[in-house]
């Protein structure tokens, strides 16, 4: 590799510039310091005048098991009362207002903070080829970089919807967003300068991208580190936006009336604050992938010329890819979540699982199930672009049996609606048969069984067009049977034994259940992997030459994808039921109860539509600008100040 | 294809290994009720779905009839309605069977575009329905164009048609219990209460879990353990002072004789989905506060459960708790 | 199958079948020894991390 532009003095530039841009990342933190001193200074001086009062927390305990105390540092929470403390907007209802506009911000800030982590993977994996096969590096470089076009037109209406957030906030609950950020106070100013910091690095970022694009010198790794602060940076402002939610639901850092207890970590650390953000930036990284896959898919469906269509084939294929990847933990992220839901508060728990939200879960549990047969069903459809796929096709309807057979099971619900006749001639609220399906020990099982189908489909898949040549081929193929069956052996075993055995051991199966899945991915693959290596393909595979059909699966996918975070975002909210923040902050305006599920589905379907529609005209300017696209391109090539002449 | 034969042949025999625990698991689950009517009703069914299976393998790989998927859509579709509405038996709500049937539907139609060659044997006829222009095509197609508004409107009219049953509810029949509740003046906190009668052969509080030592043995003799000591004073409760059995049944199982006056019927705790899906102190809050008692969010507040603690003493409920547990072999749930 | 059937053509089915019994031996011990048991054993006694 001989970059010969790459002089010395551009290499210390580009240090210069990293290090600037790595002390601005620091600047935020600094404020907080000299805020913490003052206040420090403020109390003693309280001290010494009075001594401080000081008041239990409502969930931190000290080493004796005591509650914690903290010496009061903040008003109490108001009694809101309603014409006061609540706006309106002429009759619509506040809280619908602020709900479609906190899911549409949500959407698009999920959005644009998950596209940087894939441009980044991507980014690598450009780099990491380019020296070995330039030409698939340069490929890999520029899907990366086309998916960061998408989210940068979305960063603008992200940032419009954040302002339509905060107004909507301050005109229909003053009270209630008084009395956050007055919790919040003392970091609040470093989300608002994280976010300038965010477009900033953003900018630098893409607008950079082909001046710092040389293959994978200095440069190129320099707007890597730029990318890497840019999810650095994205992740801490997803982090501090969840941590109001996660105060809001399970409060602490606060005495029994709402007080501030001066310390800000333990109001931020709260008691479910670690799960909801690992959850959240899973399901982040599942829907990014989803939705840069639905853009794919639009530009796969619209493609005029075979090359656009074997590139947004390839696209689409790359982007569920990783969106899969990040779905795949986020069951258990999510068992991780509602069990500590379950510990904070058993009530909470019970209204989520069993009581009044139960019916919320089993439209998640069908979006879920939607999920996991659409991503079966496109890799199925995709193998087509593979010849030789047509020796594992008679598989693929023995693995829909199985993925049916998971899907009833993973809906049957626990409670079931049925008219009294009905209930009377099932002889008791639960069936003797299907009752069995729709408890806990149940469902895993189904969980379990179609992550690991999802695994075995994408075996079928990495070897449809190859004829495998390592000599041990026939050990690796019994041993992956034997893996695959042990592991589904395991499963329903420990799904069956759970019926016999106490609710809180049945928890503890849970852990070996997901281990057989586990095991599934991480040994299976790579095994399977590892056989692929040196063996010939049957044909290359024909990209741009998938159904239609998985198209419109991806989309399918993306929409599932929306949904189901809108219906759990729902869910997650209204599990609070009459308190703004739980047990510390009573909601006392009319709109206090818990909606009806038919209003709710509505309401998320809405936000589902407005969300695409804006998203497709997100896509449709992305389209536009890269009609002009080729030309650049070639033009940038030439002129590109780092890519240099002859470098092929 | 002649390939695919080693697929053909291994996954049903994967198919028959998976269905075995299965039927087991849907008799069994931890009731006791091995032999229940929904036991024969899932092994039959899955005998059936077997036996299809077989069927098709025979007809396609044995006497190579070839059958389009066109015709297997509505043959597969009619097995499966059959299996959930008439084989599997008591029948479920409708509610139950129409997300069943669509979960089917969807499946049925993925099946027949599972491939690219699937899917044309599955789109082509109806390609030649709607174009071609020959006596047969145009037949069909007078004929598709008769039958499916006809079925539209037949279930239009019926469901205009008045309906003289009691609409459906939506009823939490597990609502989240109160934090305490007060009984006979004394607080209980429900998320640390312990059953006091829950103890072993030493006298110590004995752990969920350690009881099913206790299971199946005999309560009425005279040296019988401590634990079945109290579990013999709750079945007095149960069947004596209190008359549980009027309307949970003799066999715990929600058939009592009164239960049939009832809208809803009384629960069934030898259902794996009521008592051993709850806390013992989720059970002391039913027993002792009854109907009345029962929260916000357990709309319509359909329950006839009388208050208990204004006729029994604290100890009599929790005896009878630790009985229904012990006759029915269920565990309380726990969260530690 | 083409090429992929004639290597496997060359082991003999005693081989596959001996070497089918350690998998499934091994796939025994795996899944019932070490996720079964060593895992779920201790998986019983998981402290929640905020208590």
């Amino acid at each position: 590799m001989s970059i010969t532009r790459n002089g010395k003095k551009e290499k210390i530039g580009a240090m210069l510039l990293l290090s600037m841009m790595a002390m601005l990342i620091l600047l935020p933190f600094a404020p907080i310091n000299v805020s913490a001193q003052e206040e420090e200074a403020a109390a003693e001086g309280a001290e010494e005048a009075t001594g401080p009062e000081m008041a239990k927390d409502v969930f931190y305990w000290d080493a004796n098991g005591d509650p914690w105390e903290g010496p009061v540092s903040g008003p109490p929470a108001p009694e809101l009362v309603y014409p006061d403390n609540y706006g309106t907007y002429g009759n619509f209802q506040s809280r619908t207002l602020l709900w479609i506009s906190n899911q549409q911000h949500l959407y698009f800030g999920s959005f644009v903070l998950a596209v940087p982590m894939f441009v980044w993977v991507m980014e690598l994996v450009g780099v990491v080829l380019y020296r070995k096969d330039p030409k698939l590096g340069k490929k890999f470089d520029d899907l990366a970089h086309e998916m960061m076009k998408i989210s940068l037109t979305a960063y603008s209406v992200t940032a419009i919807l954040g302002g339509v957030l905060i107004f909507t906030f301050l005109a229909l609950y003053p009270g209630f967003f008084g009395y956050l950020s007055s919790i919040f106070k003392p970091v609040m100013h470093i989300y608002a300068l994280l976010f300038i910091l965010e477009s900033g690095v953003l900018y630098v970022f893409y607008y950079g991208w082909d001046a710092m694009n040389d293959g994978c010198g200095d440069w190129k790794y320099g707007h890597m580190a730029i990318g890497t602060m840019l999810n650095a940076i994205g992740i801490v402002l997803m982090v501090m936006a969840n941590t109001w939610v996660a105060f809001m639901q399970s409060p602490s850092g606060v005495d029994a009336q709402g007080r501030f207890l001066g310390d800000i970590w333990k109001v931020i650390h709260t008691p479910l604050m670690v799960p909801i953000v690992i959850h959240r930036i899973l399901g982040n990284a599942a829907f990014g992938g989803g939705v840069v896959a639905a853009y794919a898919s639009f530009r796969f469906l619209s493609a005029k010329t075979p090359e656009e269509k074997a590139h947004y084939d390839w696209m689409s294929y790359i982007a569920m890819f990783m969106g899969v990847l990040a779905l795949i933990p986020l069951p258990f992220a999510g068992y991780w979540l509602m069990r500590e839901i379950y510990a904070y508060r058993q009530q909470m728990g019970i209204t989520l699982m069993g009581g009044l939200l139960a019916w919320v879960f089993i439209m998640q549990a069908t979006m879920i199930a939607t999920l996991f047969i659409t991503v079966n069903y496109y890799l199925m459809q995709a193998m087509g672009r593979m010849p030789g796929y047509e020796r594992y096709a008679p598989a693929f309807k023995w693995i829909l049996a199985i993925l049916v057979i998971s899907t009833i099971s993973w809906l049957t619900p626990h409670t079931l609606v049925m008219t009294p006749a009905e209930l009377k001639a099932m002889g008791g609220a639960q069936h003797p048969v299907v009752g069995n399906y729709g408890v806990m020990s149940a469902k895993n099982t189904a969980i379990n069984t179609m992550i690991t189908t999802t695994v075995l489909t994408f075996i079928l898949y990495q070897r449809s067009n190859i004829n495998i040549k390592v000599p041990w081929a026939w050990k690796g193929n019994l041993f992956l049977i034997f893996l695959f069956v042990g592991a589904e052996i395991n499963i329903l075993f420990l799904g069956i034994y759970g019926y016999y055995i106490p609710a809180n051991v049945r928890i503890g199966l849970s852990v070996p259940q997901v281990a057989s899945t586990l095991t599934c991915l991480f040994v299976g693959v790579p095994v399977n992997t590892k056989m692929l290596k040196g063996a010939t393909q049957i044909a290359p595979i024909r990209w741009g030459k998938m159904s239609v059909r998985g198209a419109y699966a991806l989309f399918l996918l993306a929409v599932a994808f929306t949904w189901t975070m809108a219906v759990m975002g729902y869910l997650r909210s209204s599990v609070r039921l009459h308190w703004h923040v739980n047990e510390i902050l009573r909601d006392n305006s009319p709109w206090a109860f818990t909606n009806p599920l038919g209003y709710a589905g509505n309401i998320n379907s809405l936000n589902v539509m407005l969300f695409w529609t804006m998203l497709l005209f997100v896509f449709w300017l992305s389209a536009l600008s890269a009609k002009k696209a080729p030309a650049s391109v070639e033009e940038g090539a030439g002129v590109g100040k780092a890519v240099p002449a002859g470098s092929h | 294809m002649k390939i695919n034969h080693r697929f053909s042949i291994i996954f049903p025999i994967i198919a028959v290994i998976l269905a075995i625990p299965m039927a087991v698991w849907a008799g069994g689950g931890g009731g006791g009720q091995f032999y229940s009517a929904g036991y024969y009703a899932l092994v039959i069914e899955t005998g059936l779905v077997i036996g299809a299976i077989f069927l098709g393998w025979l007809i396609k790989e044995k006497m190579g009839i070839h059958i389009p998927k066109l015709i297997q859509f509505p043959f597969l579709w009619a097995m499966c309605y059959v299996a959930l509405r008439v084989i599997l038996q008591p029948p479920i709500p409708f509610s139950l069977l129409a997300m069943y049937m669509g979960v089917c539907t969807i499946a049925i139609l993925l099946y027949c575009s599972l491939t690219v060659d699937s899917w044309k044997d599955f789109s082509h006829p109806i390609a030649v329905m709607l174009r071609e222009d020959h006596a047969k095509a145009k037949l069909s197609r007078y004929a598709t164009f008769l039958i499916v508004p006809g079925l539209i409107a037949a279930q239009t009219y019926n469901q205009m048609l008045p309906s003289f049953g009691e609409p459906i509810e939506l009823r939490t029949v597990h609502p989240a219990p109160p934090a305490s509740i007060n009984v006979h003046k004394k607080l209980v906190t429900l998320q640390t209460a312990e059953n006091p009668f829950r103890i072993g052969d030493d006298g110590e509080y004995l752990k969920v879990g350690d009881e099913s030592k206790y299971f199946g043995q005999n309560a009425w003799v005279d040296d019988a353990p401590k634990f079945l000591q109290q579990v013999k004073e709750g079945g007095i409760v149960f069947f004596g002072t209190a008359g549980c059995f009027f309307c949970h049944g003799d066999n715990l199982d929600g058939k009592g004789p009164f239960s049939f006056a009832f809208n809803p019927i009384p629960a069934n705790f030898a259902d794996p989905g009521t008592i051993s899906q709850l806390q013992e102190t989720f059970v002391f809050w039913r027993v002792a506060k009854g109907g009345p008692d029962l929260s916000r969010e357990a709309f319509p507040w359909a329950s006839a459960m009388p208050p208990w603690e204004k006729h029994l003493v604290t100890n009599e409920i929790w005896k009878v708790i630790i009985f229904e547990y012990w006759h029915t072999g269920f565990f309380p749930r726990t969260w530690e | 199958m083409g090429e992929a059937e004639e290597t496997a053509e060359k082991v003999g089915i005693g081989q596959k079948i001996v070497f089918g019994l350690m998998m499934a031996v091994a796939a025994g011990v795996y899944y019932i020894v070490f996720l079964n048991w060593v895992l779920m054993v201790p998986a019983q006694n998981l402290p929640y991390p905020y208590k």
